[in-house]
């Protein structure tokens, strides 16, 4: 790995003069301990030399005096050659450079003098030195010490000693002292060096100190201000971000929202599998790790391994501490870390997308809702508010009749039946009034309503659970009626909400026009030809609650009519009839208060005969008791509930519910119906309702 | 809602019921009730489902019926946590069961028991919710499901 020194070039420059101010002070200390130790040597030497000036002298002296011995003279002659010879090599050593045996006996080398003094003394010693070394010499060469010549070259010698021996003394005495003063000058100049290189030294350390370590105090505010500012974008940030090793572990900062997302503590450091176990499916979370491995990967271009990531999108069920689950949708995006050319971690950015993707879905659902309400708008648009409204109420009250009939509970399968066979009149009550205002989509739900019926119907086994589809069914009815209502109030601000059960100044106009076109859909699907003829609808104020059931009646009666008694035109002109059949339809007020409505058709009236025969056939009555039914009886059959002469269900007819149901509901107002008939002239049904108060104490 | 949703709640009541000793286990005709005054007993038991379809199921009954249900599952503690046990049963085998039969569209809650009326059942006012009476011996309870579409 390549070291950059960057920012600690200065601190190691520092150091190195630091070092190389000790190494050259050493150095300095090792040439001048050297110097010192060799002028030692050298003043040492020059000490000798005075010592030997005298020993010559007194050697001189000691062959001079006469009582001595011949040996004792031999003796000291022998010391005045080794003197005269140290002196003279030293000095000469002392004067050009050279060795001379040292006070230990060793051989010291010594540089020539140069300090001025030095050299005066050295060549004033050699000016007085050289004639004595002669004269000694000479004696030496003399063979008899008692021999007259070497006496007078020995006074000779002593009176030349004598004249310039403390001369002598005293240049040698300040050889040695100036040597001294040179050592004394080295070991100076080495104290200065040290104390100099030390005080250096020591200006450089504090240089270090005092720069460096403002330098690294900067840094370390520097360093923190940064810590500071990294630790508030990640307190702050709305996104969950955080970084993955190679291990793909997670290190050891993240965003604090991260754990909000993900609804996890202690995420520093853990393994990001650990993590994200129990958050999404292990196919996930196993794709997401060989995701990661991809991307470490620096042969791969981010940008085409992009779209690999499991985790764009991700729905994540999040447990509660309640024991419940928080639905989040979060986006994982994971980007690459760079350090030059290398990849040392992915950053990894949570968003918690659960807001867009609930705005989508809601769009979504908005414009599958527009879908179907456009669809519905259509059905609805043709139809006369007034009458929306009655159909409209009316449903929830069938509705809640029928929830409520689904609410007792039953144990015997007589109950269940009994209670299907309420239900059925009540759903193909409301079939009729859907079909009147041609509401197909009603009409379709409220026909699939009846074939569940159907299957209950032939289910012998009959249980409460058996119900749970009719109830489904009653739920979609509830819904769809909920959705139309709201966009009837938008589109024509109907206040179909507000229920009144007072009779209504301002009703709207009712032309039975419906239920013309009612009788022309179930003539048309027939094959037949009818003309619905309507008087005195609005002659009266009747309550909402009276005009409902009169609209109901007589769409009930008026799909009964055009069923089972318009005959085909072919069949009316083979009874001298016009094609085309009329039903009148009336309302009237009876002095009593009572309503009188009546619907007369020209049919064919009640066949009797086929009513006797299929109440025999679907097991209504017995064999005997159809022979004893007189014509009334037999007639009233026709509002039997599980009677019907149509052979099969559609949408107008068959399933024989609806006499049975108009029955009932009439009843139910304190009313009554009954129906006269003639073979081949037609039928009346005569309703007769009491007033809206009457009505309302008879169900009190 | 489909009947094959709600169907998988009321097997999962009466596969709990499967283990009482007569299994007299009936279900009611279903019906539909308003959110705005929900139904409780005495201790209900409610699981929470989110995911595609989000709302709740609860079971609730009445405490004589979860006594005499104690009893009947062979044991004699009717302490009030044994009550509140039995109902938690109850819930959890609902979730069980919607777990292993729902599979991944419904992300169903650990069930959470409360007694008396049931302060912190929030049902969204303007919904609807399926009503299922169920009788054991002479007691009644219910299945109330709530659903979004």
């Amino acid at each position: 790995m390549k070291l950059d020194y960057g920012k600690y070039r200065g601190i190691i420059v520092s150091i190195a003069l630091f070092l190389l101010l000790d190494a050259s002070v050493l150095l300095m200390n090792f040439y001048i301990s050297f110097q010192i130790a060799h002028d030692a040597v050298s003043i040492n030497l020059a000490g000798r030399q005075r010592m030997l000036s005298q020993r010559t002298m007194k050697s001189l002296l000691e062959l001079q005096r006469s009582e001595a011995g011949l040996d004792e003279q031999q003796t000291a002659l022998e010391e005045l050659s080794a003197s005269a010879e140290l002196f003279h090599t030293t000095l000469l050593a002392f004067d050009a450079g050279g060795e001379a045996p040292s006070t230990d006996g060793a051989i010291a080398t010594l540089e020539a003098v140069s300090s001025a003094a030095a050299l005066d003394a050295v060549a004033e010693g050699k000016v007085l030195w050289f004639p004595l070394y002669d004269k000694m010499k000479s004696l030496q060469l003399e063979s008899s010490i008692n021999s007259p010549i070497f006496q007078e070259k020995l006074a000779d010698a002593i009176q030349y000693g004598h004249e310039h021996n403390l001369t002598l003394l005293m240049l040698m005495n300040q050889l040695t002292t100036d040597l001294e003063a040179v050592a004394s000058a080295q070991a100076t100049r080495l104290r200065i060096i040290q104390t100099v290189g030390i005080a250096l030294a020591l200006i450089n350390f504090f240089i270090i100190m005092f720069h460096f370590l403002r330098q690294l105090r900067e840094s370390d505010e520097k360093i923190e201000t940064a810590r500071q500012e990294t630790q508030e974008i990640l307190d702050t940030v709305n996104e969950g971000l955080f970084l993955i090793d190679t291990q793909q572990k997670i290190g050891v900062q993240h965003s604090k929202e991260l754990e909000h997302i993900l609804g996890r503590e202690n995420i520093a450091g853990k393994a990001f599998a650990e993590l994200m176990a129990d958050l999404i499916s292990e196919k996930d979370l196993s794709t997401t790790k060989s995701f990661i491995k991809l991307l470490f990967d620096p042969r791969k271009k981010q940008k085409l391994i992009g779209d690999l990531n499991p985790l764009r999108k991700v729905e994540l069920h999040i447990p509660q501490e309640n024991g419940g689950y928080e639905n989040k949708h979060l986006s994982f995006t994971f980007t690459r870390v760079m350090k030059g050319k290398q990849i040392i971690h992915i950053l990894v950015t949570v968003t918690d997308i659960s807001e867009q993707v609930r705005l989508a879905v809601e769009l979504e659902q908005a414009q599958a809702r527009g879908q179907e309400q456009l669809q519905l708008l259509s059905s609805i648009v043709q139809t006369d508010p007034g009458m929306l409204t009655m159909f409209l109420n009316s449903s929830h009250k069938t509705f809640n009749e029928i929830n409520e009939i689904l609410k007792v509970q039953n144990k015997s399968t007589h109950q269940y039946v009994s209670k299907i066979n309420q239900i059925y009149a009540l759903i193909h009550k409301y079939k009729g009034e859907a079909a009147a205002l041609e509401l197909e989509q009603f009409v379709e739900l409220a026909h699939e309503f009846e074939d569940k019926i159907a299957e209950l119907k032939a289910n012998p086994n009959l249980s409460g659970n058996d119900f749970l589809k009719l109830t489904i069914k009653l739920d979609q009815l509830m819904e769809q009626t909920e959705i139309i209502q709201q966009l009837a109030e938008k589109v024509s601000g109907l206040n179909i909400t507000e229920y009144s059960a007072e009779p209504s100044a301002t009703h709207s106009y009712w032309d039975g026009q419906h239920f013309h076109s009612l009788a022309q859909q179930v003539a048309e699907r027939q094959g037949k030809q009818v003309e619905v003829i309507c008087a005195g609808f609005n002659d009266h104020a009747l309550s909402p609650n009276l005009k409902e059931t009169l609209n109901t009646v007589a769409i009930q009666l008026i799909r009964n009519a055009v069923s089972h008694g318009v005959e085909t035109p072919a069949q009316r002109k083979q009874e001298m009839k016009a094609a085309q059949a009329e039903i009148h339809i009336s309302l009237v007020k009876r002095a009593n208060g009572n309503f009188q409505l009546t619907i007369e058709d020209d049919g064919m009236g009640i066949n009797l005969n086929k009513i006797r025969t299929t109440a025999v056939e679907q097991g209504v009555i017995n064999a005997e008791e159809a022979t004893d039914l007189n014509n009334t009886k037999t007639a009233a059959l026709i509002f039997h509930p599980e009677l019907s002469t149509k052979t099969e269900a559609d949408a107008d007819a068959g399933r024989g519910i609806g006499l049975y149901a108009i029955r009932d509901m009439i009843r139910n107002m304190g009313g009554k119906i009954s129906v006269s008939s003639r073979r081949g002239i037609g039928s009346i049904f005569t309703v007769t309702l009491p007033e809206y108060e009457k009505s309302l104490k008879a169900s009190a | 809602m489909s009947e094959q949703n709600l169907q998988v709640f009321i097997d999962a009541v009466a596969r709990y019921f499967d283990h009482t000793s007569d299994n007299d286990l009936r279900v009611g005709t279903p019906y539909l009730l308003p959110n705005t005054d929900p139904m409780s007993m005495d201790y209900t038991g409610i699981i929470g489902i989110s995911g595609n379809r989000k709302g709740c199921v609860y079971f609730t009954a009445p405490q004589a019926m979860l006594r005499h249900l104690i009893l009947s599952l062979g044991e004699s503690d009717t302490s009030e946590r044994n009550l509140v046990d039995v109902v938690g049963e109850v819930a959890n085998t609902i979730s069980g069961n919607a777990r292993r039969e729902l599979g991944k569209e419904f992300m169903i809650s650990v069930p959470v028991v409360i007694s008396g009326p049931p302060t912190s059942i929030h049902l969204p006012e303007d919904l609807r919710s399926y009503v299922i009476p169920i009788t054991w011996r002479a007691y009644s309870a219910a299945i109330v499901i709530c659903l979004q579409q």
